[in-house]
């Protein structure tokens, strides 16, 4: 798959992950690699591009039994974005529904 | 492969980074780490799951050339410079060879241009700075700095360049002027001269040559001179 594309689609994960709450990266890791295969090293770069973006704000929060957790949390402008690659995903996965005849849901 | 195997080949593999972005880096994966074992997870398993530390390193760094790209497109100065189709193959092959060289994925597409959230640079402190304007005091810092230091510095540099092409070019002049003389000679002066002509001109190609190269790699530092200066201003940390 195109890697640019495929870096577009987990930025929207991450995203999306975020909007529910603020997670830290581990949590986050392990949410993205139950349902898609993908190395949990990559989820870092991405994690720091959108902090770099201004997507996302990072905080760090004491945990129990272990040294401080980096919580990220999405920024209004990240929500913005979110809207957005959302929007765009759904248009691409519709069109490609209808090429390949199938319904995703059927 | 354990938890220091990883976080050392991490770190070498991204050696060409700002040490004080390779340090954040490898805080957010020893964390990684620590929760991972919290969950009872081998270190094993974890840095399995990780995947290649080359790659990670990669993925970072194509980001950063991202962040970089887009920072560049903005300002159009460097633009030709920057372009892939304006640029001739040795200056592609050349800047390909930087590892933090901001023109090295010029193949892709720049994804996120269209959703416009590629325009900040990317920079070691990240977040913090998002939003934070042009800081004052590193603005004269960095006046008086090129004022009187960088200045004559990069004038000097300038004129002697400017020297080493005009002696190149002149070699060549005399060589070819030697050719002239050598067609009126007959005979062995003709012949010496000649020769003479040839290898004077040959030295100007080769200076010429060596001429362009050094031309090219000046106009390269002075470029990251400038975005260095760029990005101080804008309170950003210099990767």
């Amino acid at each position: 798959m195109n890697i640019q594309f495929k870096k577009g689609v987990l930025e929207l994960c991450v995203l999306s992950m975020l909007m529910r709450m603020d997670q830290y990266g581990y949590e986050l890791a392990s949410t993205l690699s139950q349902s898609i295969e993908i190395a949990d090293g990559s989820l870092y770069p991405i994690l720091r591009k959108l902090a770099a973006d201004g997507q996302v704000t990072t905080y760090l929060r004491e945990s129990t039994g272990g040294p401080p957790r980096k919580y990220y949390s999405i920024t209004a402008y990240g929500r913005q974005i979110h809207t957005q690659l959302l929007k765009e995903w759904q248009h691409f996965s519709a069109s490609v529904n209808a090429i390949t005849g199938g319904r995703a849901y059927e | 492969m354990n938890k220091d195997q990883f976080l050392y080949q991490l770190q070498q593999a991204l050696r060409p980074l700002d040490p004080e972005l390779t340090k954040e880096i490898l805080a957010d994966f020893e964390e990684h780490f620590a929760n991972g074992l919290q969950q009872s997870r081998s270190e094993e398993e974890l840095s399995k799951e990780l995947g290649d530390p080359a790659q990670i390193a990669k993925e970072y760094k194509d980001s950063i050339a991202d962040g970089q790209q887009h920072q560049d497109i903005r300002s159009s100065w460097q633009e030709n410079w920057q372009r892939p189709d304006t640029m001739t193959p040795e200056a592609r092959h050349q800047t390909a060879l930087q590892p933090d060289s901001t023109s090295w994925q010029h193949g892709s597409e720049p994804d996120t241009a269209s959703d416009g959230s590629g325009t900040k640079a990317w920079t070691a402190q990240d977040h913090q700075n998002a939003g934070q304007g042009i800081n004052e005091g590193t603005l004269v810092l960095v006046i008086v700095l090129n004022l009187f230091i960088a200045l004559p510095v990069v004038l000097s540099l300038i004129s002697v360049l400017f020297g080493f092409w005009a002696a190149a070019g002149g070699i060549g002049i005399a060589g070819l002027a030697l050719f002239a003389v050598a067609i009126l000679e007959a005979g062995i002066i003709g012949l010496i001269l000649f020769l003479f002509g040839l290898s004077l001109v040959a030295l100007a190609v080769i200076g010429l040559i060596l001429m362009v190269y050094l031309t090219k790699g000046f106009v390269y530092l002075l470029r990251q001179y400038f975005i260095w200066n760029r990005n101080l201003v804008k309170g950003g940390a210099a990767i």
